[in-house]
């Protein structure tokens, strides 16, 4: 049923003018009452000679998950199973907050006959995260407008925007310790692979192909050739989640690339077959527990997807990284801009683990956004430029393998130009 | 809906221009600052339509204050088939000023819904002139108590009415 919302208003005018003029005993006043009494008696027949309304709506969406920035379509379709017309209909789709509409209408006002449909259709588009829809705001009005309805017509949908991921190849880990199982992890011990690892005195069960017969006529005893055995390792990508870390220029965070960058490199960990496990360092922990395949390829993405950034007091440096979650000698990969004082917690995890940062460039984003570039900006550029590149070497003289990325780059082109650097030999170590 | 928030803006206009004339018609002797009044209700009500959220309520003040000072012309006797044009019309503003900031926000508005509403509007405010001019000619007396008499009626049947229109689920 509809609410004849303005009754109280007119009631009153009515009632005042009507007071007006019969205190002050002025027909003409009393004359006044006409042209409101006509909006109220129009508003009162309108009121009564509507009939159930009865609206239903149905929601598609052109994809269920998908990847950041790609773009989704969302129809929505209301029909009125009503008996009668409907002269006002003001249809609103409610949209989860963070999604960005490119186009098209989420709202529109129309009449429906019975048995009419209408269909809202635009598209839309995330970085990341979880979108529920619930239900379409409908207000049902008389022609008037003086009668309203108000209801929510329930249509739920899920769309679920993982972070965008780019497709890498060649990155070498170098853990002092891997895992039993093969894979493409180098692991300093000679046995079944590829490449050549050494040579060594035959022992009872090897296999005549890997006599290494120019090395035994040298010796005159049998000598069999060793190949470096290649095996899947434990790596821990540590996602820099500090609030204090983010630069945000018109909107756009760098935290977000941080964020592809920690899935694009979770999928090229696990395809490549490692065991890998996730930690989201900000405002709290978020351990997501290192496993293999394509399930926890998924969990690593749903817990990307929920990541937010965030400050702590217990986590404003990284040396409260819990260590005793990453097994020795294994490799840790850290997404991070890197502050000043990241450096020496670095050297110290150096010590105990494998370590690549992988750097997206937060003077690069920076600078890339702003509105203009004067002979200020320049010189800060070139100063924190300069401290920047500091940083970087202090950490490569470190032994700690660094990705510089300039976020406006692929970040194939980042680990392209990083390769040499990744693919130099591993640092002494003695376990 | 800029085209009807724009009639309603003249709509408002000429129902406070007609309204003044009525003023500055009357003799010096039966002026009573309702110019003054007048430019102030219409300066905040149009203001008002050019923004949005608490803002709407200062029609519903626009248009008390407007039928108030309609009523005071009245009282003192400034050509009234006037007088009820203005109020008539101003009406005719204040609904589509209404319409006008309950579709804003919409880019897609189709169906009809304009033109029907713009349609009734103009009925009901026609039927409402021309219902209070045919009033100009009736002349009937009636003694104070009488008219008292039906002032309760009337107020009690509003009470009446208010009751049975409340709000269902």
């Amino acid at each position: 049923m509809l609410e004849f919302r303005s009754f109280p208003l007119w009631a009153t005018l009515i009632l005042l003018l009507l007071a007006a003029g019969l205190l002050l005993r002025r027909g003409e006043i009393l004359l006044l009452i006409l042209p409101s009494l006509a909006y109220f008696i129009a508003g009162l027949w309108a009121n009564s000679s509507i009939a159930p309304i009865k609206l239903v709506a149905k929601r598609t969406l052109s994809h269920r998950q998908l990847a950041g920035r790609e773009e989704a379509m969302v129809r929505v379709e209301v029909r009125n199973e009503g008996p009668r017309r409907l002269s006002e209909v003001r249809l609103r789709d409610r949209l989860p907050p963070g999604l960005t509409v490119l186009e098209g209408e989420t709202g529109l006002v129309t009449s429906l006959l019975p048995g009419e449909r209408v269909e809202l259709e635009y598209r839309v588009t995330a970085m990341r995260g979880r979108f529920i829809f619930e239900g379409v705001e409908a207000a049902v009005a008389d022609s008037l407008g003086l009668n309203l309805l108000e209801l929510e017509l329930p249509c739920r949908g899920e769309l679920f925007f993982v972070p965008r991921f780019e497709e890498l190849r060649d990155i070498t880990l170098a853990p002092r310790r891997t895992r039993v199982y093969s894979g493409v992890v180098k692991a300093r011990l000679g046995g079944t692979g590829v490449e050549f690892y050494g040579t060594r005195e035959y022992s009872q069960g090897d296999e005549l192909r890997r006599i290494d017969w120019n090395a035994t006529a040298r010796l005159t005893r049998l000598i069999t050739t060793e190949f470096e055995q290649e095996r899947v390792a434990d790596v821990s990508l540590i996602l820099d989640a500090r609030a204090r870390a983010d630069v945000l220029v018109g909107g756009e965070s760098l935290f977000e690339y941080s964020v592809e960058a920690a899935a694009s490199l979770a999928r090229y960990f696990i395809k490549e077959g490692n065991r890998v496990g996730l930690l989201s360092y900000g405002r709290y922990l978020d351990w997501t527990f290192p496993g293999y395949g394509r399930f926890q390829l998924v969990r690593l993405l749903e817990a990307l997807t929920r990541v937010e950034k965030g400050d702590s007091v217990a986590f404003a440096g990284l040396e409260n990284i819990p260590r005793r979650l990453f097994p020795p000698g294994s490799q840790l990969v850290l997404i991070s801009r890197l502050l000043e004082g990241d450096i020496e917690v670095l050297r110290q995890l150096r010590a105990i683990y494998a370590v690549i940062v992988l750097s997206p460039d937060p003077l690069a984003f920076e600078l890339a956004r702003l509105p203009r570039r004067d002979r200020a900006v320049e010189l800060a550029w070139r100063i924190e430029r300069l401290r920047r590149e500091l940083m970087l070497t202090q950490l490569r003289e470190a032994g700690v393998k660094v990705i510089d990325w300039p976020v406006d780059q692929p970040l194939k082109v980042a680990v392209k130009k990083a390769r040499p650097q990744l693919k130099r030999g591993h640092a002494s170590w003695s376990w | 809906m800029v085209m009807v928030a724009w009639l309603a803006r003249g709509a408002l206009l000429l129902g406070g221009g007609l309204l003044a004339g009525a003023f500055l018609a009357a003799p010096v002797g039966l002026r009573f600052g309702g110019e003054g009044l007048l430019f102030l209700f219409l300066a905040l009500w149009l203001g008002s339509s050019f923004l949005s959220g608490s803002w709407d309520r200062l029609p519903i003040l626009g248009l008390g204050g407007l039928i108030g000072l309609a009523a005071g012309a009245l009282y003192f006797e400034l050509s009234p088939p006037l007088v009820l044009a203005a109020v008539a019309v101003i009406l005719l503003g204040w609904d589509l000023d209404l319409f006008a900031r309950r579709v804003r926000g919409f880019r897609r508005i189709e169906g009809g819904v304009v033109r029907r509403h713009l349609r009734a509007t103009g009925l009901v405010t026609a039927g409402g002139l021309g219902l209070a001019l045919l009033g100009l000619n009736i002349r009937f007396s009636m003694s104070f108590g009488l008219a008292l008499l039906l002032a309760l009626a009337s107020f009690a049947s509003l009470v009446a009415i208010l009751r049975l229109a409340r709000p269902r689920s």
